[in-house]
């Protein structure tokens, strides 16, 4: 079965460390780049033909992920996205809802959770927080 | 006797003709060179612009070729009286002043642009009407592009008077969040650092560094921390190797010179953001595989960010959507873009660096 590209923006280590290893350990995804900067998330999203992105919202040097995010969709509509961050600013899922960002999760989930939201990502449904 | 009669007569019959030809183109150069009426008629008649001088009446005293071929054009008709000729133009006219001593007013014939003066002259008692016309499509062309760029101006210094009333909030509220989203970030990190560290076997992270994140949790929430802690030196992140290997991905090598390391987090930013630009337009439009990106040292505050590629410099730059977006983040951090285009094409920065 062919893997599904996938790219994971995030500018903590061990963040980054933990969801390659579950993603990769599914067996489902193939990690195509990991970097720690939302401002060149676009640029491997073309070279590496990424169909999956986990976003972080704030990134190294104050690169804003959901502004990544808005210029992905623009440029590669077909690149689902799913924004994870600790923090529950509704503005922000507003903002991911109007970009068009498929899915939005908070990062104090379990890796079954994870898992769970990246295949139902790539089904074609939009996992949001609820209220 | 007869025989030189006729020589004579054969002579004189020859000659006669001869000099009175001589004499007059004589004459001919004289008047050429003589001021008299022929000749200022001759010099008028060849004037680039329009002269028409008319009585009261209308009855026409003087007109040049150029007059005589304008009002022909633009009345249809042979102009044979200069009131009526005057009337008509300036029934076509759109644009129009009257002051005590003249009327100006324009009219456009043939893709060009006329300026036309109609004055009163007073010769020898008599009151006589002087029309002039002159083709001024050049200063009537630069007019409208100077009017356009007016509004430009005007739009920009609007655009950056509401910038600059707004700035003082904007960075408030951009310090604000970038605070609240450290501390948020920092302190789910080490959420999440411990949850994994009680459930998970065979976890790299050891009590101690736990700890140490805590209080470095803490620290911040309090208020307490000015340095930055040896871990977070750790994983701060590292502008070179960000840039060197999204470069690598799009298949191009990258040389980086200079003290990046010495650059603020703003200006960290500023490169990365400005290096998206330009190695995507290295390499879509240039097909460039190598750059350079040269940082500058700080000099009066500024500093000049260089970047170089080997890809097919642009015969026509005409900047673009990410260039022009550039263009404006540099003018909003108090710099500039230009560009350098010959052998190798470099897009070259300077941004204030606070």
């Amino acid at each position: 079965m062919e893997k599904t590209k996938v790219m994971i923006v995030e500018d903590q280590e061990l963040q980054r460390k933990m969801l390659e290893e579950i993603l990769t350990g599914s067996g489902r995804y193939e990690v195509v780049a990991s970097i720690d900067n939302a401002d060149l998330a676009d640029l491997y999203v073309e070279t590496k033909e990424v169909e999956l992105v986990l976003m972080d919202i704030y990134t190294a040097f104050g690169a804003d992920g959901l502004e990544a995010s808005e210029r992905i969709k623009e440029e590669y509509p077909e690149t689902k996205i799913m924004i994870r961050t600790s923090m529950p600013e509704s503005a922000w899922v507003t903002r991911a809802r109007a970009a068009g960002v498929e899915s939005f999760c908070y990062k104090d989930v379990g890796e079954a959770a994870v898992l769970d939201a990246c295949d139902r990502t790539m089904r074609g449904e939009s996992v949001y927080p609820e209220g | 006797m007869n025989q030189t009669l006729r020589i004579w007569y054969a002579v004189l019959s020859a000659m006669i003709p001869l000099v009175l030809s001589m004499l007059l183109l004589l004459q001919a150069h004289l008047a050429r060179h003589r001021i008299g009426r022929a000749s200022v008629k001759y010099s008028i008649d060849h004037l680039p612009a329009g002269l028409m001088l008319f009585l009261a009446d209308g009855r026409i005293v003087m007109i040049n070729r150029a007059m005589n071929r304008l009002l022909r054009s633009l009345t249809g008709v042979l102009p044979l009286n200069g009131r009526k000729c005057c009337d008509q133009l300036l029934t076509q006219t759109k644009v129009r002043q009257d002051t005590e001593e003249e009327t100006n007013f324009l009219l456009s014939e043939s893709g060009r642009f006329y300026t036309f003066r109609l004055s009163k002259l007073r010769v020898r008692d008599t009151d006589v009407w002087q029309l002039t016309a002159v083709d001024t499509t050049d200063l009537h062309e630069t007019e409208a592009e100077l009017r356009v760029q007016e509004k430009e101006l005007a739009q920009a210094q609007r655009e950056l008077a509401e910038y600059s009333a707004h700035a003082e909030d904007r960075a408030r509220n951009e310090e604000y969040l970038a605070t609240k989203m450290r501390i948020h970030d920092s302190l789910g990190q080490v959420l999440l650092s411990t949850r994994y560290w009680l459930t998970e076997q065979n976890v790299q992270l050891t009590k101690q560094e736990l700890l140490a994140s805590w209080r470095q949790v803490m620290g911040n929430l309090r208020g307490e921390n000015t340095e930055v802690s040896a871990e977070a030196e750790k994983s701060a992140p590292d502008l070179q190797k960000a840039l060197t290997d999204a470069a690598k991905a799009m298949g191009l090598s990258l040389t980086m010179e200079g003290d990046t390391k010495s650059a603020g987090v703003s200006l960290s930013r500023f490169i990365v953001r400005a290096a998206r630009i330009c190695m995507t337009n290295a390499v879509r439009h240039g097909a460039a595989t190598e750059m350079t990106i040269s940082l500058s040292e700080k000099r009066d505050g500024r500093r000049t960010i260089r970047f170089a590629n080997n890809g097919v410099p642009p015969r026509d730059l005409k900047p673009g959507g990410g260039l022009r977006s550039l263009e404006k983040r540099a003018e909003q951090a108090g710099g500039s873009v230009s560009y350098e285009s010959g052998e190798t094409f470099a897009v070259l920065v300077t941004v204030q660096e606070v």
